[in-house]
């Protein structure tokens, strides 16, 4: 597993780099934001080991540019602020996982280790296709730039075909992923849904129904 | 894009977005002072009840002339008859001249007292009525002219409840309430300018007590775990690392005695009942390794508060009771209860004697029982202190009892 260490405290960088490397991972150590944006541009990492508070450029514009480029990097923020608005703010930059300092070194080991496991290429923040713009953290919805207000199962259903990225969502998926396990599987409620938001989203439709199969974006 | 690493430090304050100045004054020797207004406006209103007293007194008492100044005889041809209904007399179909004067002058007397009596009564309705009124218009201008004065208060008072970034902004005369809540606002500015300072200075102090800590506790646990490693050094390594872990605790500790004591709370419906569940939980480890028994009695107590901060106080007290317990057989008692519009956790326990002036003391930070400062158990000696500091920012209070026969009854109360 390829790891990148960015963190402008030399003697934590080089301790974290001694004992990823110890775990048979190979660790590149860099010590500010602009190094790191060098590396992360040559380089292929599974894991980024990142801390927010950095020279040149800031960790929090390092983790932008990650999560623009679309790699499947992983990125893990590590930071002396560690307080839950730190820690929410740095998941909803596009953080994969967040550890605050002082941390125990066999906890970023493991957290290192599980984020290598996912290799698909994670889906940004906000969702953005066809003029659509979808926010998950801030529950806001922008068509071009008007902003739309949708129901709680509309922006469920909404998130479901965006992230779906272009891909056919049968109605079945969409009653799966967006309705819990409380829902009669007969129901007409997805249908329904759907027209709603059709309504709402407004002209030229973005919902395309394909027949026999469900709808996509 | 370069961001610095340490905030500026604070320069002038910020011009405020609102001039509180009006822009043009057209009589500026004269303010339309509440005094000025308020003198218009009663002076004003004497003189129109006046002028409306007077006018319809003077209406009635034309009106009671006009009946009073009927003929109270007409004159036949020889007989005399009473000719309005307000006296009547009986004579004799001859009568004397003396008779007949009598007659008039009675007559005459009757109606001056009717017409008197008349005015009297159509007055005193005519007073009820104008005081009616009176009264009506006053209460409502008087409203209308201190309404900024409710708005103030309206403004105080959120401002105490949650948000310092509020001003009053009074529009309006230039007149004594404006000087007010101008004045007002000048104080929240300065108020919420020390807050910000404060709190900028937490964060900064956090950032920075905590750097050097993670770096000694990563250095000590890679090169620990090296297998390499010779044994003394492996143990001087874990002695450096508890150390480390003390000074973590001790930075946490002080962080959030800071926090608490100057955060205005945000605040969300706790149940004490469950915090004080949590906290038993987490004791009960080393409660069983102290053999201390731990009793909960917990009745639901809904208060607004932040619940990792109410946590924090109950986890201290009850491990505070665990610890400072008697050698075998003791116990800990935890209670929950709502009494009189307030929630009470209680925490009692068995244990060392405390004498009663020593109470006070034991919710100094650094304190521990009867020894200066820190010994070397665990812990740090700030739990009491940050629990009544946590305490005070939810509006409550904590005290502490001693219990006959050695330990503490600690009672937080925190209103509902």
């Amino acid at each position: 597993m390829r790891v990148l260490v960015v963190e402008d405290e030399q003697l934590l960088a080089d301790a974290v780099a001694t004992g990823l490397r110890r775990e048979a991972m190979a660790v590149d150590v860099v010590y500010d934001g602009a190094a790191a944006l060098e590396r992360i541009g040559v380089n292929d990492y599974d894991v980024v080991v990142l801390d927010r508070d950095l020279p040149l450029v800031h960790g929090d514009d390092v983790c932008r540019k990650v999560v623009e480029l679309g790699m499947p990097t992983r990125v893990l923020m590590l930071t002396a602020s560690g307080d839950v608005s730190d820690r929410v703010e740095g998941l909803e930059l596009g953080a994969d996982d967040y550890l605050p300092k002082p941390f125990a070194f066999t906890e970023l080991t493991a957290r290192v280790r599980a984020l290598g496991r996912r290799t698909t290429v994670p889906l940004p923040p906000v969702l953005e296709r066809s003029g659509i713009k979808l926010d998950p953290n801030r529950r806001e919805v922008f068509r071009e730039t008007r902003e739309i207000q949708l129901a709680p199962k509309e922006f469920a259903v909404l998130e479901v075909l965006m992230r779906s990225e272009g891909a056919v969502v049968s109605a079945e998926q969409l009653l799966e992923k967006a309705w819990d396990e409380n829902t009669d599987p007969f129901t007409n409620v997805v249908r329904v849904t759907v027209m709603t938001l059709r309504r709402k989203l407004g002209e030229p439709a973005v919902i395309v129904t394909v027949p026999g199969s469900g709808y996509r974006i | 894009m370069p961001v610095p690493a340490t905030p500026l430090p604070p320069g002038a304050p910020p011009k405020p977005t609102w001039d509180p100045r009006r822009p043009d004054q057209l009589f500026p020797w004269v303010r339309p002072t509440i005094r000025i207004r308020l003198t218009l406006l009663y002076g004003g209103m004497f003189l129109i009840a006046g002028i409306l007293l007077l006018s319809i007194i003077y209406l009635l008492a034309a009106q009671a002339l006009d009946v009073g100044n009927g003929l109270p005889f007409k004159i036949l041809e020889g007989t005399v008859q009473s000719a309005n209904d307000v006296c009547h007399f009986d004579l004799p179909p001859e009568p004397s001249p003396e008779q007949l004067n009598a007659a008039m002058n009675n007559c005459v007397n009757q109606q001056h007292t009717q017409a008197l009596d008349d005015l009297l009564t159509r007055s005193l309705f005519a007073l009820v009525g104008l005081s009616i009124i009176a009264f009506a218009f006053g209460y409502a201008m008087a409203g209308r002219v201190l309404s900024p004065l409710g708005r103030i208060t309206r403004t105080a008072r959120r401002v105490v409840g949650t948000d310092l970034a509020r001003r009053i902004e009074l529009d309006g005369p230039d007149d004594e309430l404006k000087e007010l809540a101008d004045t007002f606002d000048e104080m929240l500015e300065r108020l919420e300018r020390a807050f910000t300072a404060q709190q900028r200075f937490v964060a900064n102090a956090s950032h920075e007590l905590r750097t050097p800590l993670a770096i000694n506790r990563t250095l000590l646990e890679v090169h620990l775990s090296d297998p390499a490693a010779p044994a003394e050094l492996q143990q001087l390594g874990k002695t450096l690392l508890a150390t480390n872990e003390r000074s973590e605790q001790l930075v946490e500790g002080l962080l959030l005695l800071a926090r608490s004591e100057n955060q205005l709370v945000d605040r969300k419906p706790v149940d004490l009942a469950e915090v004080a569940g949590r906290a038993v939980d987490q004791a009960r480890s080393e409660a069983e390794a102290k053999g201390v028994e731990i009793r909960a009695e917990r009745a639901p107590a809904v208060v607004p508060g932040n619940g990792v901060l109410l946590e924090r106080i109950a986890l201290n007290l009850v491990q505070n009771a665990v610890r400072y317990n008697i050698a075998e057989g003791g116990w800990v008692e935890v209670g929950t209860a709502l009494q009189q519009g307030h929630a009470i956790l209680t925490v009692s326990n068995t244990g060392p004697v405390v004498p009663a002036y020593e109470i006070d003391n034991l919710f100094e930070p650094f304190r521990r029982l009867r020894t200066e400062r820190t010994g070397s158990d665990k812990g740090v000696g700030l739990g009491l202190s940050i629990a009544r500091s946590v305490a005070r920012a939810h509006g409550g209070r904590i005290f502490a009892e001693p219990r006959e026969g050695g330990g503490l009854v600690m009672r937080v109360t925190l209103p509902v």
